[in-house]
């Protein structure tokens, strides 16, 4: 059964059916997150609950035909920037791997990452730039597509490519012989 | 040695996010608040644009879903349903109609929102295109608000009582939404009489889900509502939500006039 399209969703919500954007929101509420907290870190799902509030009552503003994604994602990016921009403690921006060891069905399927590389990379992406870190968040983290990271920071695809090219030149950097190219 | 790109795909899995599990009923209760500042966007407006999604199958959808599902199906491809549903867990169900009549009165209590509520059930009949009816049962207790909608195909109006709200929604059956509402087959749901019409009574909290214009049925995991009559009259479907048990909700029903 295939699931009801994001733009159906959208026609439904913007009459104020709030089921409707609830199923919006379960959608993309995981990706989002994982934005918000490559952005804003500990303020990550404030910042997301805001977005959310925010996107359903500018739904009315949202053009038909186009994606709906990367305008959420627009958004969601916009409240964990004003996070950020907002916090007075640096620390909470660090980001963090969750401690758990993986259950052993994960563990056999999961690529061979270990997990004190991962927490030697979230490190070296805790050192990023903040624009370095946010394109890396959209890309990676929210799991965007070149040219929906390039909607959602308003440049065109070419710069949007370079700036992540540039990111993930400073992260093989910090890394030295861990990663491949 | 390991690929930075599968690495970073992997870390996005792994990262130690905040992740509250009450974020979910946060977020719903924001979203049916009120706007404040905002002139066209009314808390009562707001809470009836939630309410106010009325639902009419399409009869192929009907035909596409499950027998089980059949019965509801029918019932709401002859009139319409509310579809706002409350964050509270099963058993628990008070209408969340009368949380925002609260903030709909700020400070009113007793017979000062009891006059309020009869000023706009007064305005109310002046502008709607049905005739609004109310129950005449002295256990319904004090009407609380009223709240009108006009966006709302055909009109919606609610009443909010201490133990119930009522809901009474005309719709332009020429003009089906796209998406409508149903309630699983898993549910129980008896077929009642009410007030000699046919009538649906959902017991128990139930779950939601969606028919697009395909007939297609996708279940809504996250969302529940708790016991509701439903019943269609001369083109006015009422709903009667908070009451815990049947008998209750029709004898209130039998009284509308």
């Amino acid at each position: 059964m295939d699931p009801i399209s994001d733009a159906e969703l959208v026609v439904s919500a913007r009459s104020g059916d709030v089921d409707a954007f609830t199923v919006l929101v379960e959608r993309y509420r995981l990706p989002a997150l994982r934005l918000a907290y490559g952005i804003a870190g500990d303020e990550a799902e404030d910042a997301v609950q805001d977005a959310f509030v925010k996107t359903f009552r500018k739904l009315h503003t949202f053009r038909p035909g186009s994606a709906f994604r990367p305008w959420l994602f627009t958004i969601v990016a916009n409240e964990a920037r004003n996070r950020r921009r907002s916090m007075s403690r640096r620390a909470s921006l660090e980001l963090r791997v969750r401690e758990q060891p993986q259950s052993a069905a994960t563990a056999a399927d999961a690529p061979a990452i270990e997990h004190d590389q991962r927490r030697r990379l979230v490190a070296a992406v805790n050192e990023l730039a903040d624009n370095h870190r946010e394109v890396v968040a959209l890309r990676f983290f929210a799991g965007l597509s070149e040219s929906e990271t390039a909607e959602v920071l308003s440049c065109p695809l070419g710069t949007a490519k370079s700036r992540l090219s540039r990111a993930l030149d400073v992260l093989r950097t910090a890394l030295g012989e861990e990663v491949t190219l | 040695m390991i690929d930075l790109e599968l690495a970073l795909a992997d870390l996005a899995e792994h990262l130690d996010h905040p992740a509250s599990e009450h974020s979910a009923a946060e977020l719903r209760r924001r979203l049916v608040a009120p706007v404040r500042g905002r002139r066209d966007f009314r808390p009562s407006t707001r809470a009836l644009l939630v309410a106010a999604a009325v639902c009419a199958v399409v009869a192929t959808g009907v035909v596409a879903i499950a027998p089980a599902r059949q019965a509801v199906a029918d019932w709401l491809g002859i009139g319409a349903v509310e579809i706002r549903r409350s964050d509270l867990p099963p058993g628990a169900a008070p209408s969340t109609t009368s949380k925002s009549s609260a903030s709909t009165v700020p400070g009113a209590t007793g017979p000062v929102r009891t006059a309020t509520a009869a000023r706009r059930l007064a305005a109310a009949r002046k502008v709607a295109r049905f005739t609004i009816v109310t129950p005449s049962l002295a256990s319904a207790g004090a009407l609380a608000d009223v709240e009108i909608d006009h966006r709302v195909p055909g009109g919606l109006v609610a009443l909010t009582y201490e133990r119930f709200t009522l809901l009474e929604i005309a719709t332009d059956p020429t003009e089906p939404p796209p998406l409508a509402k149903l309630v699983p087959g898993s549910t129980p749901v008896q077929r009642v009489t009410v007030s000699g019409r046919p009538g649906l009574w959902i017991a128990e909290a139930h779950e939601i889900g969606y028919i697009d214009r395909s007939g297609r049925f996708e279940s809504d995991t996250v969302r529940r509502s708790g016991p509701v009559l439903l019943w269609e009259r001369d083109g006015v479907t009422y709903r009667i939500e908070g009451l815990r048990s049947l008998e209750d909700a029709q004898a209130v029903a039998a009284t509308l006039s």
